[in-house]
């Protein structure tokens, strides 16, 4: 793993049905301890001046995916809470999957937004 | 299993001095290697942060991690976690859940073999004091901490002063409920005398004497020996330790000085806490004329 939030592996296209539908790509938690994935406060994400809100953003840990709303788990029990350690998988697809452009090396700005905590 | 037979203060090692370099370039064995190579022999962990799914590890885990204990000679003495009260966004968690999250990390906390826990509250001001429903919460856990042989500890920590009303409050507890199963981890970041010219002092901050640790030693059962800077003669510049050791060893307190390096510096390229480390611990060595 790297150093930095955003690893050089695993930064790719998401394609269906020929298509480009998103992209993804790895991050890593910076922070001393590991948090619950409700502890997370996630902001918007720019790629080349783009903007991709929250709500659009799909947050992939250990294979299963999570919306940002989904993250807040308000309606499970605490002790059902998953935690983010170390890494997990950023992507991003287009709510009406409508082709897009292919993403290649984008500048990514405020990511370390992503990893304030509440507390 | 192995065991370590001293007694007074021990050298220890908490893994958070490695969080610049864990899961980067080094593993969880490289941390219990490198706390073997510097003679330690007690380790704290984040549970957090070094145990595999936490807080649901998988067997197999379970048996490399005193697999690792044997190899390297380590006893597991703290186990930090957090009671996290304020995990969810939309609300604060009820008594019973918190209890339950408590519950959870004593009962792994004894199956990785661990016998103190640095228990952090959930803290409501820059005071860092706990929760209004911290006792229901402790009182609720007091039971099977008690069957299972732990002593939950909050830390002391700077600002906190081990004369103020948190830690009076911590100490009547103990003796309202004559729990043992309760206690204490002082942060020698409560003894620092010594800041950088224009360095960030906390406003809340008043350095405590050494002595004011003595009566409340028969409640602490940890310390974190943190440090901030340590010269190329082995001292450490801005808190007495040559005094604080003294104490120890004069009040015949048992326990394990668990080093803990938060400089911003361990975050610089190239930076290797355990160089850092090593001049602790020949300080800790000479000191206790180990």
């Amino acid at each position: 793993m790297e150093k930095q939030v955003i690893q050089s592996v695993g930064f790719r296209n998401l394609s269906k049905d020929g298509r480009m539908v998103g992209f993804q790509f790895k991050i890593r938690l910076p922070y001393y301890r590991g948090v619950f994935l409700s502890q997370l406060m996630p902001g918007a994400l720019f790629v080349d001046g783009e903007r991709i809100g929250k709500e659009d953003i799909i947050w992939t840990l250990k294979g299963e995916e999570y919306t940002v709303e989904q993250m807040k788990q308000d309606s499970l029990r605490p002790c059902q809470l998953r935690l983010l350690r170390l890494r997990c998988l950023f992507s991003y697809r287009t709510p009406d999957e409508r082709s897009c452009q292919a993403f290649t090396a984008p500048t990514v700005m405020p990511v370390t937004k992503y990893f304030c905590t509440k507390g | 299993m192995y065991s370590f037979e001293s007694k007074g203060p021990k050298r220890g090692v908490s893994f958070y001095s490695y969080s610049a370099e864990y899961g980067l370039t080094k593993t969880l064995e490289d941390c219990f290697e490198d706390a073997h190579d510097m003679g330690a022999h007690g380790i704290e962990i984040l549970a957090n942060t070094h145990i595999d799914n936490y807080p649901y590890p998988s067997d197999a885990w379970v048996e490399n991690w005193h697999r690792l204990c044997d190899k390297y000679e380590i006893i597991p003495v703290e186990y930090g976690h957090w009671i996290d009260s304020h995990v969810l966004q939309g609300r604060e968690l009820t008594t019973e859940e918190s209890v339950e999250m408590l519950c959870r990390d004593i009962r792994l906390a004894h199956r990785l073999g661990f016998t103190v826990m640095r228990t952090k509250m959930p803290v409501i001001n820059e005071l860092l004091e706990p929760v209004l429903n911290w006792r229901e919460i402790i009182r609720a856990a007091l039971p099977l901490a008690e069957q299972l042989g732990v002593k939950m500890c909050p830390e002391i920590h700077t600002p906190s002063n081990l004369n103020g009303k948190m830690v009076r409050e911590y100490i009547d507890f103990i003796k309202e409920t004559k729990t043992k199963n309760f206690g204490l981890n002082i942060d020698f970041s409560v003894f620092r005398t010594e800041f950088a010219e224009g360095e960030w002092r906390d406003p809340n901050f008043e350095p405590n004497r050494p002595e004011d640790i003595i009566p409340l030693l028969p409640y602490v059962y940890c310390c974190h020996a943190k440090f901030i800077q340590m010269n190329d003669d082995f001292e450490e510049m801005t808190i007495p330790y040559p005094q604080i050791i003294d104490i120890l060893k004069r009040e015949g307190w048992d326990g394990y000085l668990l080093s803990e390096y938060e400089g911003a510096d361990k975050y610089d390229d190239g930076y290797e806490v355990g160089q850092t480390l090593r001049k602790q611990h020949i300080m800790l060595k000479n000191l206790m004329g180990e």
